[in-house]
C-alpha cells in the first residue's frame, strides 16, 4: 500500500536503459512501483491528467521522478520548466538521470528547480549503486509536503 | 827818372798820364766792382734759386712717397675689387646655373605649381599643373582662386568654394596650408581630378602680407581609386569573413551537438552492453561455462574502456573550448592538494613527495589543476611498479626562462619516442602495462599551448621521467 502511493515516474525513451533501470532497481531492492513515460509529451500528460492519461486521479502523485534529457519532441529540460510552472506539480522531486555530463545541461538543470542530478555510469554495478543511493534517499529518508 | 833832371812840364805831363791812367784804373776797379757785385748778385740769385729748388725737391720726394703710398692702396684696391668682379663673375654664374636648375625642376617636376600673386591672380604654372587640371598656362592666367570657372569639390562631394581655397587661404593669413585634399574638373577628361595640395607664402623683406603664394598640388586620383578599390575589398572581406564566421559558428555548433551525442549518445548503448552483460553474469551464472563468463568480462571491461575514452575525449575538447580566465595561481598548493588525494587512495604505498613550496604563476587555475593532475597522476601511475616512489614538483632556470617541472622514480620511456608524448591516443605503453587512453598529455599540451607555453620531456627506461613547462 505504501510502495503502492510512493511510485516512481520514470521518464526514459531508451528502452534498455528502461530496462536496466527498473533491473537496478530491483537489485536495489527497491520495490515501489515504477510509471515508464517513453517521451517528454507522455510524461506531461501523466503528471497533468491530460491525454491519454485524462480522468486520472491527480492525487496520487510520483514520491520521485527521473528524468532524462534528451528525450524526443520534448526534451527533459522543457519537460521541467513546465512541471515547475505547473502548480500541482512544481513542488515534486525530480532528479535528472541522464548521460550528460555537459556544465551547461547540469547549470540548466539547476536553474530550472531540477533537486538532483545525476550521470548514468557506463558501468552496470556503479549505475546500480547510484540507483541504491538515489531510492534511499528520495523514497525512504526524504520527507514531502503533503 | 828823375824829377831834378825833368821839367815841370815833364812833370805835368807825367802826372796827367798818371793821372789819367789813375783814371783809366779807377774806371776799370769801377767796372770789375760793378761786375763783382753783379756777380754776387747772381750768385745771390742762384743761392736763393738753389735754395728754392732743394725745398721743391724735398716737397717733390714726399709727394713722390705719398703718390708711391697710393698707388700701393689703389694697387690693393684694384687687386680687390678684381677678386670681386671674380666672385660676381662667379655668383652670377652661380646664379643663371640655379635659376636654370629652378626653371628644370619648375618644368618638370610631377608636382603641379601655380604662383599667385599679391591679388590671387595666377602669373605663372608649370606643365604638370596644366596636365594635371586639364588647362593651358594662358587659360590660367590671371584667374584668382574665386573665379567662378573653377568647379572644385571635398572628398564628401560636396563644393569647395574658391575663398577657402588653400592658396586663398595663404594669401589672406600668410600662413602655409597644408595637405588638403580637393577635386578639380579636368575639363580634358571631363571628370574630376583629385589632389593633395600644399601652399606657401612669400614675402619680401619687412612685409607682412605675402607678395607670392605657391601652390604645390600632386594627382592622386589614381591613389584614391586604389584607396576605393581597398576600401569596398575590405568590406567584401567584412562581409566574407562573417559569411566565414557564420559557417564556422555553425560548424563550431555541429562539433558542440556532435560531441554532445558522443556523450549521450555513444554512451546510452555502452550501457546497454555493460547492463546486460551484467545481468547475465550474476542472474545467468548456471548456463555459462567459465569460457562463456570471461567472454562476458571481456565484453564488460571493453564497454568500460570505451566510455573512459569517450569520457577523455570530452574533456580534451572541453579543455580546447574553454574561456581562459587569467588569475595568480599557486602550483605549490595544487600540487600539494593533488597527492595528497593519491596519498590517501593508497595509504599502503610507499611514496615521496618532494615539493618546492610558494611557486605563483599567472594562469588558468582549473586548466593548470588539470594539467598538473594529469602530470601527476602520470607520475603515480608510471612510478607503480617501484618499490618505493618519488615524485617532485619544482621550479628551475633553463636558457633565461623559468621552467616548472613533475619528475618521477617510475619506468621512463625510450626517448626515442618522445615526440609521440603528446599526440591524443598516442601510447608508449600496453594497456596490460598501464592503463590509459592516451589522452592526458594531449590535455595537457593543450592547457600548456593555450597559456602560450610549451612542455617537454625527458626520461630514460627505468630511470624515471621528467616534464618540464613553461609558460
Amino acid at each position: 500500500m505504501k510502495n503502492k502511493t510512493k511510485f516512481i515516474l520514470l521518464i526514459e525513451d531508451n528502452p534498455d536503459d528502461e530496462l536496466l533501470t527498473i533491473q537496478a532497481l530491483k537489485d536495489s531492492n527497491i520495490s515501489n512501483e515504477v510509471v515508464v513515460a517513453r517521451d517528454g509529451e507522455e510524461a506531461l500528460d501523466f503528471l497533468f491528467g491530460t491525454g491519454k492519461y485524462l480522468g486520472r486521479d491527480l492525487t496520487l502523485m510520483p514520491q520521485i521522478t527521473l528524468l532524462d534529457i534528451k528525450l524526443p519532441k520534448m526534451d527533459g529540460l522543457e519537460v521541467l520548466q513546465q512541471i515547475r510552472a505547473n502548480k500541482i506539480t512544481k513542488l515534486l522531486p525530480i532528479v535528472m538521470l541522464t548521460s550528460s555530463k555537459e556544465e551547461q545541461d547540469l547549470i540548466h538543470s539547476y536553474e530550472l528547480g531540477a533537486n538532483s542530478y545525476i550521470r548514468k555510469p557506463v558501468d552496470f554495478d556503479q549505475f546500480t549503486k547510484a540507483i541504491q543511493n538515489l531510492g534511499l534517499y528520495w523514497l525512504i529518508l526524504n520527507e514531502l509536503p503533503n | 827818372m828823375n824829377y831834378q833832371d825833368k821839367s815841370t812840364e815833364e812833370l805835368i805831363e807825367e802826372l796827367e798820364r798818371y793821372k789819367l791812367e789813375n783814371e783809366k784804373r779807377i774806371a776799370d776797379l769801377v767796372i770789375a766792382d760793378k761786375e763783382l757785385v753783379y756777380q754776387n748778385q747772381e750768385k745771390e740769385n742762384r743761392a736763393d734759386e738753389l735754395l728754392l729748388s732743394n725745398s721743391t725737391n724735398r716737397q717733390q720726394t714726399i709727394i713722390i712717397e705719398e703718390r708711391k703710398e697710393n698707388e700701393r692702396l689703389l694697387q690693393g684696391k684694384n687687386e680687390e675689387y678684381l677678386r670681386l668682379i671674380e666672385e660676381l663673375k662667379y655668383a652670377k654664374l652661380k646664379n643663371a646655373e640655379s635659376e636654370s636648375k629652378h626653371k628644370f625642376l619648375f618644368d618638370n617636376s610631377p608636382l603641379g605649381k601655380i604662383y599667385q600673386n599679391a591679388k590671387g591672380e595666377i602669373n605663372d604654372a608649370n606643365r604638370s599643373a596644366e596636365r594635371i587640371l586639364g588647362l593651358t598656362l594662358d587659360q590660367m592666367q590671371g584667374r584668382t582662386s574665386i573665379d567662378p570657372r573653377w568647379k572644385s569639390i571635398h572628398e564628401d562631394g560636396s563644393d569647395f568654394p574658391g575663398d577657402t581655397h588653400p592658396a586663398a587661404i595663404t594669401l589672406q593669413t600668410g600662413k602655409p596650408v597644408n595637405n588638403v585634399t580637393m577635386g578639380v574638373f579636368n575639363p580634358l577628361i571631363n571628370n574630376y581630378t583629385w589632389i593633395n595640395i600644399n601652399s606657401i607664402p612669400r614675402f619680401k623683406d619687412g612685409n607682412s602680407k605675402p607678395f607670392e603664394v605657391i601652390a604645390t598640388f600632386e594627382d592622386i586620383t589614381e591613389r584614391k581609386q586604389a584607396e576605393a578599390e581597398i576600401k569596398t575589398l575590405n568590406e567584401t572581406l567584412e562581409q566574407r569573413v562573417k559569411e566565414r564566421t557564420n559557417q564556422l559558428e555553425a560548424v563550431n555548433k555541429e562539433l558542440e551537438s556532435f560531441s554532445y551525442s558522443v556523450s549521450h549518445d555513444l554512451r546510452a548503448p555502452l550501457r546497454g552492453i555493460d547492463g546486460f552483460s551484467r545481468i547475465l553474469q550474476k542472474d545467468f551464472t548456471e548456463m555459462l561455462n567459465e569460457q562463456g563468463l570471461d567472454y562476458l568480462a571481456r565484453i564488460r571491461k571493453a564497454s568500460q574502456t570505451m566510455g573512459q575514452l569517450i569520457d577523455d575525449m570530452l574533456k580534451l575538447s572541453r579543455v580546447t573550448k574553454a574561456e581562459m580566465k587569467i588569475e595568480k595561481v599557486n602550483l605549490s598548493e595544487i600540487v600539494t592538494s593533488i597527492t595528497n588525494e593519491f596519498k590517501e587512495l593508497s595509504l599502503a604505498r610507499k611514496a615521496e613527495f618532494v615539493i618546492q613550496s610558494n611557486i605563483e604563476v599567472s594562469g588558468d587555475k582549473n586548466l593548470l589543476r588539470i594539467a598538473l593532475q594529469n602530470l601527476i597522476s602520470n607520475a603515480w601511475k608510471y612510478s607503480s611498479k617501484n618499490d618505493s616512489t618519488k615524485i617532485e614538483f619544482g621550479k628551475t632556470i633553463q636558457e633565461d626562462s623559468t621552467v616548472y617541472f613533475i619528475r618521477d622514480n617510475g619506468v621512463g620511456f625510450n626517448m626515442k619516442y618522445v615526440n609521440k608524448l603528446f599526440g591524443a591516443f598516442q601510447r608508449l605503453h600496453s594497456v596490460s602495462e598501464f592503463e590509459g587512453t592516451g589522452i592526458g598529455l594531449a590535455t595537457v599540451n593543450r592547457i600548456i599551448v593555450k597559456h602560450g607555453g610549451r612542455i617537454w620531456a625527458e626520461a630514460e627506461i627505468n630511470k624515471g621521467a621528467s616534464f618540464y613547462f613553461k609558460l
